[in-house]
């Protein structure tokens, strides 16, 4: 094969060729814009949640250093730092955890480290101050000094106490540095003086104490973050000591894959990246299929003065470079601007701890990358027609789209719409084109908005809270901690609470956690489990083990009268003067819906009382009480026994209630909101409450949530849908300059031409109408209620309004457009259209 | 010696009731160095006879020889690249890309092959046809005849061993058919290349070493000088 050097000339004639159809290029540059935009706002999006995860983990971790050393001695420390592939190095030792009881809500650590490298690591440097010198100095953050009461000033005074070894000690410092406190992250740190610590420890035998205290917790950073475990291993063995000798840990923030994206997020972005693919496609291959029909003439013409089939297919790549050159910085630049925009209303969505928007740089690479690779699937059917053009087409001159027209005769009257409907029937293919990504839209948009629409509040509510107010101890509120026993909500609150205005209901819920033996109801539960309800995995199989072992978790609820409405009764019946008898109990089933129990109305149930007595009481009804009144967390085996409040204090236990719940008088609410809010932050900082407002406002922020992300995408895809429209619509025209010219040489009016082309556009939305409300919401709601399906606070209610909505839109484009194209092509005179047979 | 012969070549259009035989059979031969016209009446086949010597379109039956080659065992892309070094073609209606200027269009033959123009030869030409003001306009902005002296130079760009004309001065005027035609002979005879030239204008026909007559596909008589 001879090698040839023809770049040159094809580069050229890709350039004129280029230079000649600006209305392709505008279009086409318009598709690759908005393909750009979609995948660069994509992965905007996409790198922004990576990043907001990876710092919500480090901030969770408590610090961003690469791995840490743990309980080291100092010989080993030294040891270990002088290796050369750590590149940074420090650590803290830890002398207690702070015991103030203003400082319940928020865990805080006192240490000393061994230098402000320490600090930084631990995201707890002094913005303001120092870190603390001599020994009665101290450094801490703003969370802790305003749990303290202690004012965010240097010189201040701060009363820390603390227990070492089972002895309590309590020290006043003087306030050198702070910083703005993260809740984010789960502790925060009090920094003090390396002499002061080291006095406190030398004055106890640290070998009965915790391993952390006392010990050396050493940071590291390496030169970067790739296999930070095999790193650390390296060090540890080439300084001499074996793996199993010094504990480490990794920071999960580095972690990678595993931990912070998940499988179904990958899933999610590749169908994204498909979808956006294939919206491009439908754009992109349509402008470059009419361009290549209506040039059909010119390449033939090259192939008959000798461009081989592999070169006009490289004129179109030419092409199709040149235009991807000119639109992806657009669109890249759009893209992110509108990824930024949308990013906090995402990461809302998927509720992430952190909203950071971030720009690295593979979001450009594989924008880029992605839209170039659209563009380039997009053009091959276009190029492959190039290639097979004839050259005998030159001489032609005719269309070579497939007209599959049978005869047809007009008896009499020349109606508009019907030569309107037969041109619009000329090319089949092109009709699916535009009317699916017209459709696209209408769809998304009708299916964000019913999303949006089907979040439901009754059941959002319902789950989170059914009163007004919550009142409860710090611990059932905090997932990350267990109720157990704690008698907050004390006789001295109850007695306050109870004079405040405008309660319309209080219930009162009184909890017990016992573990017990099972009886034989249980025999073959975790069989039913699976059989009857589908349970399998690690739940059956801790089931399974439970449930051999023959013990289990009971949880006695004792409720007020008012509570027992809330529960929803499956079988029997609830009978108050039964169950006030003391010799009836209600149990819940296995499953929120009551599909499975152990426990059969009439069976018979031990209750476990004072002193481990135990009582048998038969089943009066088979109930589930809400989750936003129950404890927090569940067992894979428990027995839910519920008793009225005055049986529960006379036979199980007396105690303060877990929680309160409250309606009050809508009048009233702020006060009430006011009285508890005072209470829990500073009276009593162990209690915590919840109200109907505050969901009810994060309950709003979601739907808002959901209507904007549905918004804008479908604005992108009503942009691509009608730049496909509006490409079609003039390409026709162009394509047809010739034939409209003739048609108005024999005496069809400019206004005729009009209203055929105005017909031909309303036909195309009218398909495209008429696709989305059948097929097109069908699909909408099939994939809504498969994604919705497993989501509780749903209820998919159907629409059609928004689509709706748009079609006058549509219908006003489908006018405008076709009478634009049709001034701008009358601007010649009929002969020369006529003549111009291009 | 032999530069272009036909054998037993048929070209058909449509079946059955609607067949149209528009080659049935033609053999011919043109010498190097020859100027050949084929004058029929329309639709008399001459069009297509010129496609197949060109290799622009596949016959149904037969061969054609150009330079001792069978044109139509070659592939499309093969037979494409034959095509631009061997052929130049000429047509009524001047087929110049609307987008290049005369003289991109003059070369564009010559870069699709990768080679560099020989400029010397294409200044020869570009002065034969009285071109060399023009070079740089846009082919559209010149008159009808100008148009076809650009087609007829860029046919003869590549040096090619023939050049296929169809129809050449169909859409002039009588005194530039005559202008056109001359130096189309002039310069075919100072380049040394054979050309097969299709007319019905018996008087344009009247300039040629030999005219072929094609009737209903048929050659129905050869008359030499």
């Amino acid at each position: 094969m001879i090698k040839v050097n023809n770049k040159r000339t094809i580069r050229q004639v890709a350039y004129r060729v280029f230079k000649a159809d600006k209305m392709r290029n505008i279009f086409a540059v318009t598709a690759v814009v908005l393909t750009t935009i979609l995948f660069s706002g994509l992965f905007m999006i996409a790198s922004s949640l990576l990043s907001s995860m990876e710092e919500s983990t480090m901030r969770q971790v408590g610090g961003n250093a690469h791995a840490g050393f743990k309980y080291l001695t100092e010989e080993q420390y030294e040891r270990l730092k002088v290796h050369p592939d750590i590149k940074e190095i420090s650590y803290s030792v830890v002398l207690a955890t702070a015991e103030n009881a203003e400082l319940v809500k928020r865990p805080t650590e006192i240490r000393y480290a061994n230098d402000a490298l320490e600090a930084k690591m631990m995201f707890s440097m002094p913005t303001e101050g120092r870190m603390p010198e001599a020994a009665d100095e101290i450094a801490t953050d703003t969370l802790v000094l305003e749990k303290l009461g202690v004012p965010a000033r240097l010189g201040e005074k701060v009363v820390l106490e603390y227990s070492v070894c089972g002895q309590t000690h309590r020290d006043t410092f003087v306030l050198v540095g702070f910083w703005e406190g993260d809740v984010i992250m789960r502790a925060s740190q009090a920094w003090l003086s390396k002499s002061y610590v080291e006095e406190v420890l030398s004055q106890h035998d640290l070998s009965k104490a915790d391993a952390y205290i006392g010990s050396i917790n050493a940071d590291v950073n390496f030169a970067n973050s790739w296999n930070i475990e095999s790193k650390v291993l390296k060090v540890i063995l080439e300084s001499g000591y074996e793996t199993e000798e010094i504990d480490y840990g990794i920071n999960w923030a580095y972690a990678g894959g595993s931990t912070t994206v998940d499988a179904g997020t990958i899933g999610g972005v590749i169908l994204i990246v498909l979808m956006i693919v294939f919206c491009g496609y439908l754009m992109i291959s349509n402008v470059f299929l009419i361009s290549v029909v209506k040039d059909v003439r010119f390449y033939g013409l090259l192939k008959m003065v000798g461009t081989t089939g592999s070169q006009i297919k490289t004129i179109i790549r030419r092409q199709a470079l040149l235009i991807s050159m000119i639109a992806i910085p657009i669109g890249l630049l759009m893209g992110i601007v509108v990824g930024a925009g949308l990013t906090p209303y995402v990461l809302g969505i998927l509720n992430t701890n952190v909203i950071k928007v971030t720009l690295q740089p593979w979001v450009f690479l594989f924008a880029t990358g992605f839209s170039l690779l659209t563009v380039f699937i997009s053009i091959g059917k276009a190029s492959k027609l190039a290639e097979k053009v004839s050259p005998i087409e030159a001489l032609r001159a005719v269309d070579i789209s497939d007209n599959r027209r049978k005869e047809k005769r007009h008896g009499g009257k020349i109606r508009l719409w019907k030569m309107a409907a037969e041109n619009v029937g000329r090319n089949r293919k092109k009709v699916i084109l535009v009317v699916v990504s017209l459709s696209l839209s209408l769809i998304i948009l009708n299916t964000a908005y019913t999303m949006a629409n089907s979040f439901d509040m009754e059941k959002y509510l319902s789950r989170m809270i059914s009163h007004d107010f919550v009142v409860g101890d710090v611990s059932w509120f905090n997932i990350y901690s267990h109720y157990i026993n704690q008698d907050t909500l004390n006789d001295d609150f109850m007695k306050e609470l109870s004079i405040q205005n405008g309660i319309e209901s209080l219930g009162k819920i009184y909890f017990s956690e016992k573990g017990c033996a099972l009886d034989s109801h249980w025999d073959n539960m975790a069989e039913r489990a699976s059989n009857e309800l589908g349970v399998s995995g690690d739940w059956l199989t801790y089931m399974e083990e439970e449930i051999q072992s023959g013990g289990a978790m009971y949880h006695i609820y004792g409720i007020d009268d008012a509570v027992w409405d809330e529960l929803t009764v499956w079988k029997g019946e609830i009978d108050l003067d039964k169950l006030y008898s003391g010799d009836y109990v209600v149990v819940s089933p296995y499953d929120e819906e009551g599909r499975l129990s152990a426990y059969e109305v009439g069976d018979t149930v031990e209750v476990f009382g004072m002193d481990g007595e135990s009582r048998s009481c038969e089943v009066l009804a088979v109930a589930s009480m809400p989750y936003n009144v129950s404890i927090q967390h569940t067992h894979p085996v428990e027995i839910n026994i519920f008793l009225p409040s005055e049986i529960f204090l006379k036979t199980v236990e007396q105690k303060a209630p877990m929680i309160v719940s409250l309606d009050v008088e809508d009048l009233y609410i702020p006060e009430m909101e006011e009285f508890l809010s005072n209470y829990c932050n500073v009276k009593n900082p162990n209690m915590q409450y919840a109200s109907r407002a505050i969901y009810e406002a994060e309950y709003e922020n979601t739907q808002r949530t959901y209507k904007v992300v549905g918004i804008v995408i479908s604005v992108l895809l009503a942009l691509i849908g009608v730049a496909n429209f509006a490409n079609t619509s003039i390409t026709s025209v162009m394509a047809r300059r010739r034939e409209l010219a003739m048609l108005e040489s024999i005496g069809m009016t400019v206004k005729q031409q009009r209203g055929m082309l105005i017909f031909e556009g309303v036909i195309y939305m009218l398909l495209a109408a008429a696709f989305t409300w059948t097929i097109g919401i069908l699909f909408g709601m099939c994939g809504l209620s498969l994604m919705l399906g497993g989501s509780e606070y749903f209820t998919v209610k159907f629409t059609v309004v928004p689509s709706m909505v748009c079609l006058p839109v549509f219908l006003i484009l489908s006018v405008l457009i076709p009478m634009l194209c049709q001034k701008y092509v009358n601007s010649e005179s009929v002969v020369e259209r006529l003549r111009n047979a291009e | 010696m032999v530069i272009l012969e036909t054998r037993n070549l048929r070209k058909n259009y449509g079946s059955g009731e609607t067949l149209v035989k528009a080659l049935d059979g033609v053999n011919l031969q043109v010498q190097n160095g020859e100027f050949v016209a084929v004058v029929g009446t329309s639709g008399s086949g001459k069009s297509t006879l010129l496609h197949m010597l060109g290799g622009l379109d596949r016959p149904t039956s037969g061969e054609v020889y150009v330079d001792g080659k069978n044109i139509f065992a070659l592939k499309d892309e093969e037979l494409t690249i034959f095509r631009r070094r061997k052929i130049g073609f000429v047509f009524q209606q001047y087929n110049l890309l609307p987008t290049m200027n005369v003289y991109e269009n003059i070369i564009l033959p010559i870069g699709l092959d990768g080679n560099l123009p020989d400029e010397a030869y294409i200044r020869e030409i570009v002065e034969t046809l009285g071109l060399e003001s023009k070079l740089k306009n846009l082919s559209v902005n010149l008159s009808g005849g100008q148009q076809q002296r650009v087609a007829i130079a860029r046919a003869l760009a590549s040096k090619p061993a023939i050049i296929l004309a169809d129809e050449p001065t169909g859409n002039l005027d009588s005194r530039t058919s005559q202008d056109v035609l001359g130096l189309l002979k002039v310069s075919s005879e100072r380049f040394g290349q054979t050309i097969v030239m299709i007319t019905h204008n018996e008087e344009i026909a009247q300039m040629a070493d030999r005219i072929v007559r094609i009737e209903d596909g048929k050659i129905v008589g050869a008359a030499n000088d």
